[in-house]
């Protein structure tokens, strides 16, 4: 897939994991689905149903309004695109950039302290400007090797050297059960997020129908704190 | 779980199933009668399953499904993959894949070294051990070496990978290795660019070592810091090295060496298992691995114990100098600065890379210059049936072996990664020990263990599987002291995002 030049891409969902290690290829398969769900619309929306015809057997005359802007609520933002990366530690940095927004899908590990069970969805910010999730899960580590260098540490230093980094990053992260048994079965729990998780990057893609905003996290997938 | 029984200078300490704190480095501290600290280990969530994973696969995936395993080095297990396969089917490539393996792998070799010395290794120098914990960081470095230099960085990065990508496919998982040579010839003008940007890398380079010398060795704080005791250890060392003994990472002899600096051993890489093994202690999970002779004697330094490392400070160690100029230059002021060969300090490992940076661009032009590489021979198709393969190369952070075993069909019996960690395991666990003793007196545990741990820690580059994408931070530590009878008197845990936890 080819990524998006700066003046190009206004959004990209960028899916990260790895298919060989049991949950961590969650990030993979939620863009794919939002790709088959994109695919599938765009289908749809090349099939739209012709109106019935009227008295005479003439077209009511609304009907003659161009189908395309008609629908164009219901096809992929033009400027969006969806991404599927192995990447890990700095290459991440080949991956955002380009994107003006970004929602990257992801595998979390949080603190065993928080009440938190395979399957369970954190949608939230990051990013310099905006980190509404407190302030602590959004700085950048002090990332002690390539191993450990992450999201957000890559997301500092592109902001630091005024890269075209994304103005806008918001994470979709499920928690995992196991992300280190090579060939190892998904958790079913997290696998079944998957579905929910496509559904809220979906939601965050395209722009809401007849009100042409855009595309920000929908009020209805509250912003839980990691 | 089972319970596992320790024998522990003569007493026997049963330990109770733990729950391991999944994505955490984990350190058990063993306190003697007097409190002090007797034993401790660190041990690091391994990647599970492999083995089983690839048994009844294509030999000739591995290269694929081995580079996908680790997001950050997946050029390394390719290579070391398809040289395995090389063996596995007894064909050896024509002289241009040679070179063509050999010119991408030093332009990984010359990203990776830069990467980690300016955004990684480079926190404890450039900004400073003394400096607290929220500059000493990424942001911290820019700050020091200013923006220029960082965008520097970044933009010969980009233009490194640039290249891989023309050559081996894709930079992230590449695809070029195959059995007997690679799946592309390069041609005049690709050769042409590798040989521009060598050039850049190449000045790129000494400018690198020149901020070495300007930051670090022009600081005696910092330059204490590198020899003290607390971050040097005498251990054996191992590395890569070519007929004449110069430091190699693609293909070569492997070289070892005793704590005074005396070759104790030289082997084909082949013969890898004639001179090392592992050693499983009964309650840890990890193994150890060591060299047969003298053979393991305990998680000691010194010329009885069979422990080694790995890696820059280890192949400088193990070699005579380096195959290029500008780099034996840079090798020689590095032993004449630090007293000799061989040098023991651990931090001193963010110096040889460094050199080993210098030395891998310089290796490029070198190889992007020469006629051959544009041949458009590049393969030569196996005939033989398949039956076992040992493909050994240097990785950024230290030796890598793969071993296959296949049926007849090409399809794995039985496959074998040793990979970087393991053979510093022992290495690390002295450090550890060494951090711990000198800062944990009875059962209070101090937060500077962690630091401490951490900066040791750097050095090495751990690999823990690369899955984790945690939530920022440092690394999870979970450090647990035990008294006398093995019962758990004190923890102290730091999570992904900092947080220290006293349980």
């Amino acid at each position: 897939m080819e990524a998006c030049t700066e003046t190009e891409c206004a959004v990209r969902l960028l899916g990260l994991g790895n298919e060989l290690l049991a949950d961590d290829a969650f990030g993979i398969l939620v863009a794919r689905e939002v790709e088959r769900r994109q695919a599938l619309w765009g289908r749809q929306a090349q099939r739209a149903p012709r109106l019935p015809t009227g008295f005479r057997g003439r077209r009511p005359c609304f009907a003659r309004v161009d189908r395309r802007k008609r629908l164009s609520h219901l096809a992929p933002t033009p400027r969006a695109e969806v991404v599927c990366s192995s990447a890990s530690g700095f290459h991440l940095l080949d991956q955002i950039l380009g994107a003006s927004r970004l929602i990257v899908v992801d595998t979390l590990a949080t603190p065993a302290t928080r009440a938190s069970v395979p399957g369970t969805i954190h949608v939230f910010r990051a990013g310099a400007q905006a980190c509404g999730a407190g302030a602590s899960a959004c700085q950048p580590g002090s990332a002690a090797a390539p191993h450990f260098v992450g999201l957000f540490d890559v997301l500092a230093v592109a902001a630091s050297l005024a890269l075209p980094a994304p103005r806008e990053v918001t994470v979709i992260g499920v928690e995992a059960a196991d992300c280190v048994t090579v060939g190892g079965e998904m958790h079913p729990d997290v696998r079944a997020a998957v579905g929910k998780a496509a559904e809220i990057a979906e939601a965050m893609l395209a722009p809401p129908p007849f009100f042409g905003g855009d595309g920000k996290c929908p009020a209805r997938f509250a912003e839980t704190a990691p | 779980m089972a319970t596992q029984t320790a024998v522990l200078a003569k007493r026997t300490i049963t330990i109770d199933p733990i729950t391991r704190l999944e994505g955490h480095g984990r350190i058990e501290i063993f306190l003697d009668d007097a409190g002090r600290v007797e034993r401790a280990f660190f041990q690091v969530p391994e990647l599970r399953g492999f083995e089983k994973f690839v048994q009844g696969r294509q030999a000739e995936d591995m290269p694929q499904i081995t580079s996908r395993i680790c997001g950050v080095c997946p050029m390394a297990h390719h290579m070391a993959s398809t040289k395995a396969l090389d063996g596995l089917y007894q064909t050896p490539p024509p002289p241009a894949a040679r070179k063509i393996r050999e010119l991408v792998y030093h332009t990984f070799m010359t990203e990776d070294h830069a990467l980690h010395f300016y955004f990684l290794g480079g926190p404890d120098f450039v900004v400073g051990p003394q400096a607290p914990a929220a500059e000493r960081n990424i942001l911290g470095v820019i700050a020091r070496v200013g923006k220029e230099t960082a965008g520097r960085v970044i933009a010969m990065r980009r233009k490194l990978r640039e290249l891989v990508a023309i050559a081996a496919g894709k930079a992230i998982h590449p695809v070029f290795g195959v059995p007997g040579g690679v799946a592309k010839a390069l041609n005049a003008e690709q050769a042409g660019q590798f040989r521009t940007v060598a050039e850049e890398a190449v000045e790129f380079a000494r400018f690198s070592l020149g901020i070495f010398d300007k930051v670090v060795l022009s600081n005696s704080a910092y330059v204490d810091l590198i020899c003290s005791d607390a971050f040097t250890h005498k251990t054996y060392y191992m590395g890569m090295v070519d007929d004449r003994n110069r430091v190699a990472f693609y293909d070569g002899a492997l070289r070892v060496v005793t704590p005074d600096g005396r070759e104790c051993a030289r082997f084909r890489p082949e013969q890898y298992a004639d001179y090392i093994q592992e050693h499983a202690e009964p309650w840890t999970y990890m193994k150890f691995c060591h060299l047969k002779t003298p053979g393991w004697n305990g998680l000691v330094d010194g010329p009885e114990s069979g422990i080694y490392s790995v890696a820059p400070l280890a192949r400088l160690n193990a070699s005579e100098g380096m195959a290029t100029p500008l780099a034996q230059e840079a090798y020689q002021r590095y032993f004449a600065t630090l007293g000799g060969k061989p040098v023991h300090h651990t931090l001193a490992n963010h110096w040889a890379r460094l050199i080993e940076m210098l030395y891998a661009a310089e290796r490029m032009r070198e190889l992007a210059a020469d006629p051959e590489i544009a041949d458009p021979t590049v393969r030569t198709i196996p005939t033989h049936a398949p039956r076992e393969g040992i493909g050994v190369v240097e990785a950024p952070r230290g030796t890598l072996i793969h071993h296959y075993q296949s049926d007849q069909r090409g399809l794995i019996t039985k496959a074998t990664l040793i990979v970087a960690t393991q053979h510093n395991a022992g290495r690390i666990a002295l450090s550890v020990e060494k951090a711990a003793r000198s800062l944990i007196s009875g059962p209070v545990v101090d937060e500077g263990v962690l630091n401490m741990v951490e900066m040791a820690f750097r050095a090495y580059d751990p690999c823990l599987g690369c899955a984790t994408h945690a939530l920022p931070g440092s690394i999870p530590l979970a450090v647990r002291v035990r008294g006398r009878d093995g019962g758990v008197v004190a923890t102290l845990r730091r999570d992904a995002d900092g947080s220290v936890h006293r349980d």
